[in-house]
């Protein structure tokens, strides 16, 4: 499946306020009261137009005659707080009492627009549910107030009237919402209602997280607390080989009830066993000893991280590239990279990495055979509508799917992906009438993960000793594609894969990005930031090579070669928050990185010393500025933020993936190694608002590993740069 | 199969369990039904399974259940009931400390146990070895300050 086009949406789709007629629907909530609803184009405009039905409905305000106001939304809640800027939005244009707001994911069936998805549908990625669903969320609210506002008046309250807390008003007399919803709900507006008829209440403030009270009373469920009377448990146990599939499988173990062979994709012959028992511990531990003869692809020994490094070596310097982007002038390459311009030639190579989702893959199935059938599925996904889409590629026809998405322990693009659920539903089918509950065991989350893709990238660029500006850049990057393994094009240019290489904010000139696709069998997948976390460490390592090959201070030579004016800004502020100007404290270092991406332009300082003699390296501090266009919740922003930095120094530092004969040989966090408390640095972070609406989940991530690299060649000396990820590979972490 | 009776969050539940070596944390989630104790690792690395034993912590995922027996065994669900337990809450929210939000009863329930063993502040932070992959980690250490 090809979620590229999904995860880049068009412009139009992302700028787009205002709301059709067509897009627009009011209903009567049942049991009384007031629904309005919208729908957004699906997220690629050419996947829309390939569907059935132009527009989905995805989100849903239901007020009711008892004053509660549930806002429906179309994204899942992984921690990024969603669920509380959606319903700031709405609150602002509703005018709503706060404690009376509820949020839940929108249920995925026919009415909430489950049954029309294309291969994804409705998910929750790409840093995007903010920019898609507030500007609909917002016009829906207001048109929902208008509506209470005529309702109001239909009922004899004259004069003027507001809308405030909960109530319609004429100054000396008011009127719930409550008892106005179902009146409401028969009012036919002419048009949009008007936006900002109101100072903002909650907009850019930072409301606490509606998710948070469950989460620290053991009342969140997340997928794999589902928990359903008579419920069966499962676990899975794959081929260790990387494509290898099931041959021969043994005697049923003591403590199985079932043991169903299955695949991770349609079409696909069985790559592992899901073990059936009374609790998941029961079947994780037949499972464990239950003998499986696998059938091992013939490539398995290519899939070795030295044989893959290797031949990345080879595509670099043998495979004829795609042209990514080039400028007008790109005749005068060599020219620019010539004398007296001064010259770098700096290679740099990043690993496979595991998600390492705290919540380990799981989905819950109960079929239920009839005519027609019905299948239930609940699973922490980010992509509900593909969930839907892989259980009718499994059911037999007719069968009613409902799908309830979760809260998401984790996702960081991993749990996109339809493997777990396409097991857990064949492991449904297996046991119909009883619901199951199929987890992936630590072990095989980690080793058949779908990783971010390990690169190579080769920078050549100069820069002219005399006037600071770079003059010339030449940039190929050899890296698997992610969208060709999915069944994309092959020969087209993965966006994703140059994504941080491409349209960057300089004024570069002369200059060329060339990509080389270095095709794997090894599964590759999204991870936060998806190209950019690649491809940003290998620019702003090199422009920071640049800098110092001329001996220039690392943020001035990046201001005297930007004409991106909010990149300027934010590189202003961040110059101002780390204290750029003041000379760090003796045996500390500060390195810097800028990058452009989501819709948000994001600078970052790190500031680090030495860990004596281990060879580590301690992070003291690092500051980020960030031009988010709209800042709806500050403190969900930190937050994001500060997520991204630490996700980001366990990738800078520690860890990857590593394949031996196709074997993955990291399967727990024994040998994953995340930051920990005690190294956390001190995260600070300015947020600037230039206007429009930005991505914040992933724009932290990309800029961490050149910033703390840079400040390690400013620490160490330019020699000892690191251009490889991770610094320090095969630190392992010992146990609490 | 074994029956036992488990005391947790002052009420008793007998159970069945196909081995008196059953990880604690599997009765709890999938026999008893309270989920919120959190699967992470399964080898007592990143802490997200962590529960009180007579007041100690324990990583459940690796703590037979036969030695639960006749102990007083403190999940993430019994913090409400516990002044501890709803001063560690208190701050959790304050700080608006979880993300995702599946590492933290782990978190909540190492902070718990480091407060009733005697500790205050920096000294619980200290000990906290536990894995987010979120990063709250600031977030929890300024929580914790305030212990």
């Amino acid at each position: 499946m090809n979620a590229t086009a999904l995860i880049r949406p068009t412009r139009s789709c992302v700028q787009r306020v205002g709301l059709t007629r067509r897009e627009l629907l009011v209903r009567a909530a049942a049991g009384g009261g007031l629904m309005v609803g919208f729908s957004l184009p699906g997220v690629g405009e050419s996947l829309a137009q390939t569907a059935a039905t132009r527009y989905r409905l995805s989100t849903w305000i239901v007020i009711g005659n008892d004053e509660s106001i549930v806002l429906q939304i179309p994204a899942t809640e992984m921690g990024q707080g969603i669920m509380t800027g959606l319903a700031q939005v709405m609150a602002d244009e509703l005018r709503v009492a706060w404690n009376h707001v509820k949020v839940v994911h929108a249920t995925v069936d026919a009415a909430h627009g489950g049954t029309n998805a294309g291969p994804w549908g409705r998910f929750t990625g790409g840093s995007l549910s903010t920019r898609l669903f507030a500007p609909g969320i917002r016009q829906a609210a207001a048109n929902a107030r208008e509506m209470l506002v005529a309702a109001a008046k239909s009922q004899g309250l004259s004069g003027a009237l507001t809308a405030s807390n909960g109530f319609i008003s004429n100054g000396s007399k008011s009127l719930s919402y409550g008892t106005l919803a179902s009146a409401a709900a028969k009012v036919v507006l002419p048009g949009n209602a008007a936006l900002n008829q109101y100072p903002r209440s909650f907009v850019g403030k930072s409301v606490a997280r509606v998710d948070i009270p469950a989460k620290v009373n053991g009342s969140a469920r997340f997928g794999i607390d589902v928990f359903l009377p008579g419920m069966v448990f499962a676990a899975v146990k794959h081929c260790p080989t990387i494509g290898g599939t099931v041959g021969n499988i043994g005697s049923k173990p003591a403590g199985a009830m079932a043991m169903v062979p299955v695949s991770t994709q349609p079409g696909q012959q069985a790559n592992g066993v899901a073990v059936v028992a009374a609790t998941t511990w029961d079947a994780m531990r037949a499972a464990r000893s239950l003998p499986v003869n696998w059938a091992l692809p013939i490539d398995a020994a290519s899939n070795d991280t030295a044989a893959i490094q290797a031949r990345a070596v080879w595509l670099m310097n043998h495979a004829t590239p795609v042209v990514a982007a080039q400028s007008a002038n790109v005749s005068h390459l060599s020219q620019g990279l010539a004398a007296p311009n001064v010259a770098i030639d700096s290679s740099y190579s990043l690993p496979f990495l595991a998600h390492a989702a705290m919540e380990p893959l799981n989905c819950t199935v109960r079929y239920t055979p009839g005519s027609p059938g019905s299948c239930e599925i609940w699973a922490p996904t980010q992509a509900p509508d593909a969930v839907t889409g892989t259980a009718r590629s499994l059911c037999p026809a007719g069968t009613v799917i409902k799908v309830t998405n979760t809260l998401v322990g984790g996702g960081f693009g991993r749990k996109f992906e339809q493997d777990f659920i396409h097991e857990a539903v064949q492991v449904g089918l297996a046991t119909p009438g009883t619901a199951v509950k199929l987890t992936w065991p630590r072990e095989e989350d980690f080793a058949h993960d779908q990783f971010r893709p390990m690169a190579l990238s080769r920078i050549r660029a100069a820069v002219s000793a005399s006037t600071g500006r770079i003059s010339a850049w030449s940039h190929r990057i050899v890296t698997p594609s992610i969208s060709a393994q999915r069944g994309a094009d092959p020969g087209a240019l993965d966006a994703s894969a140059v994504d941080g290489a491409v349209e960057l904010p300089y004024t570069m000139s002369p200059y060329r990005v060339e990509y080389i696709r270095h095709d794997t069998t090894i599964p590759v997948g999204y991870w936060r930031s998806v190209g950019m976390s690649i491809n940003s460490f290998a620019v702003e390592s090199a422009i920071d090579e640049l800098a110092a090959a001329v001996g220039a201070d690392p943020i001035q030579f990046r201001l005297d070669n930007l004409a991106d004016q909010r990149m300027i800004d934010v590189l202003n502020a961040l110059k101002l928050l780390s204290n750029w100007s003041t000379a760090p404290l003796p045996g500390r270092a500060r390195g810097v990185a800028i990058a452009k991406g989501f819709g948000s332009w994001v600078g970052q300082v790190a500031e680090i010393s030495d860990n004596g003699s281990s060879g580590a390296v301690i992070v003291h501090r690092v500051c980020t500025a960030i031009d988010v266009g709209t800042a709806i919740n500050p403190d969900a922003i930190k937050g994001q933020i500060e997520g991204a930095v630490a996700q980001a120094m366990a990738a800078t530092f520690w860890v990857r993936q590593t394949f031996v004969n196709g074997v993955p040989q990291v399967r727990n966090f024994n040998r994953y190694r995340p930051v920990r408390l005690q190294e956390m640095p001190q995260i600070d972070v300015r947020i600037l608002q230039g206007g429009g609406v930005g991505g914040v989940g992933e724009p932290g991530v990309p800029c961490v590993a050149p910033a703390i690299a840079n400040a390690y060649a400013r620490l160490r000396g330019e020699a000892q740069r690191k251009r490889s990820l991770p610094f320090f590979p095969g630190t392992t972490l010992g146990g609490l | 199969m074994q029956t036992l009776t488990l005391n947790v969050n002052g009420h008793n539940h007998t159970v069945s369990v196909s081995s008196a070596g059953m990880p604690l944390l599997w009765v709890l989630r999938d026999v008893i039904g309270l989920t919120g104790t959190k699967y992470g690792c399964g080898i007592e690395v990143c802490g997200a399974c962590t529960v009180l034993v007579d007041g100690q912590r324990e990583h459940s995922c690796v703590f037979d259940v036969s030695s639960a027996v006749g102990k007083k065994i403190m999940t993430i669900e019994g913090l409400s009931a516990d002044a501890d337990g709803q001063e560690a809450q208190q701050a959790w929210i304050a700080h608006q400390v979880p993300q995702c939000g599946y590492c933290q009863p782990g978190m909540l329930m190492a902070c718990v146990g480091a407060m009733k063993d005697g500790h205050h502040g920096s000294e619980i932070a200290s000990e906290i070895k536990h894995i987010c992959a979120c990063g709250t980690y600031q977030r929890i250490r300024a929580a914790i300050k305030t212990l």
